[in-house]
């Protein structure tokens, strides 16, 4: 075997898995998972794939079914097929048009988060009598 | 004021006299023997006979929507103004930038550019394209398609109506309500609690943080979303009453 190419595991469409899968290399589910999906490579979630559990891997494309929490420590890619329904944590996100997702995400490339800006210059557009009551949105100057 | 520019205006019939008179392109001379050979293909292709018209002119398309009746037709070609096909108003087609004090009502069917040295007093400024980049203390800002929001615009969200929203890139807003517009893209950064009937589109080095519910979503590479989501086809009702006996 070539050492160059990474071997992938294929977790086969006709496969159903009750368990944890542990992977040190690159995974490719197009099967069925009950349990949770470890892997320090890729993992590639296909069209077909149904995983209700947790995916801790390096990174994710996912084109089929996750009921569950997705974690990458670098990237998660969301083909127009996916549908999420759980919390997203990755350092970079790619969701393309057509995904079904529910649950919260938590993805910073910048690593500047908002919450930390102080207002600059607030809204003036008060009117009379309305003060209290204005939606005002405030502008933040960039640091 | 609008600039003095000279109307180009470019029909159907400009098309065709402009691909009538067009001159057949001049023969390609060929190289010298003593050049150096740009690519290693034999150039052998044969050579194209008679005359070709070297440059067309193909007349724009502008889609215009009157900002009295809402009716939407387009036009070919450039103007600065045009009349409603419906209402038979005469629109105002011209961009204009308000770069100073201003208090007056302004209609266009083009767009209004207000610079971060703008401060808009009262009046209403109706246009397709809104670009807020300076204040506006009074007066109300209707955006016949899109917003855009950017670094330095100070604002009230009642005095602001618009379908699509656009946070341009380096501008940093945060709504206190609840926003929904049609579609949204986001280049800068935007904390709301975000309703989109359309398409929410995070740009690359955007950011979206809060809550979202949208039927589409896309976020390009490069984008963040640090949010509540809800992405996809609004549920269906569906019938629950079959085991229930």
């Amino acid at each position: 075997m070539d050492n160059n190419t990474v071997p992938q595991s294929v977790i086969s469409k006709d496969v159903e898995i009750t368990g944890t899968i542990k992977s040190s290399g690159s995974i490719r589910v197009d099967g069925k998972l009950d349990g949770e999906l470890h892997s320090t490579g890729d993992a590639v979630i296909g069209p077909s794939a149904q995983i209700k559990g947790n995916i801790v891997v390096n990174s994710a494309t996912i084109e089929g079914a996750v009921q569950g929490n997705v974690t990458a420590k670098d990237r998660i890619e969301m083909k127009s097929t996916a549908r999420v329904t759980g919390d997203i944590r990755a350092k970079r996100l790619s969701v393309e048009d057509g995904v079904t997702f529910i649950g919260r995400s938590e993805v910073n490339p910048s690593g500047s988060p908002i919450t930390g800006v102080a207002p600059v210059v607030t809204a003036v557009a008060e009117e009379e009598g309305e003060r209290a009551d204005a939606a005002t949105v405030r502008s933040f100057a960039r640091r | 004021m609008p600039k003095n520019r000279k109307v180009n205006t470019l029909d159907s019939y400009a098309t065709i006299r402009a691909v009538a008179h067009a001159k057949p392109a001049p023969k390609s001379k060929t190289p010298a023997p003593d050049a150096p050979a740009s690519t290693d293909a034999p150039s052998s292709e044969p050579q194209k006979l008679g005359a070709r018209v070297a440059r067309t002119a193909l007349p724009v398309k502008h889609h215009i929507e009157c900002y009295e009746c809402n009716y939407k037709f387009q036009m070919h070609g450039r103007a600065t103004s045009s009349s409603c096909p419906k209402c038979r108003t005469l629109l105002d087609l011209a961009d204009h930038t308000i770069d100073g004090e201003w208090v007056e009502t302004v209609k266009t069917a083009g767009t209004i550019r207000i610079a971060p040295t703008g401060v808009v007093k009262s009046g209403n400024l109706i246009a397709s394209e809104i670009i807020l980049e300076g204040i506006l203390e009074g007066g109300r800002v209707r955006a016949l398609h899109v917003l855009e929001l950017g670094a330095g615009a100070i604002f009230s969200e009642k005095n602001v109506t618009a379908p699509d929203l656009r946070i341009a890139a380096g501008a940093e807003f945060k709504f206190k309500q609840e926003v929904k517009y049609r579609n949204v893209e986001i280049a800068g950064m935007l904390r709301a609690k975000l309703t989109a009937t359309g398409v929410v589109t995070v740009k690359p080095g955007g950011s979206l943080e809060g809550e979202v519910q949208a039927e589409h979503l896309i976020v390009e590479d490069g984008g963040g979303l640090k949010a509540k989501a809800r992405i996809g086809p609004k549920p269906e009702p569906t019938p629950e009453d079959d085991d229930q006996s």
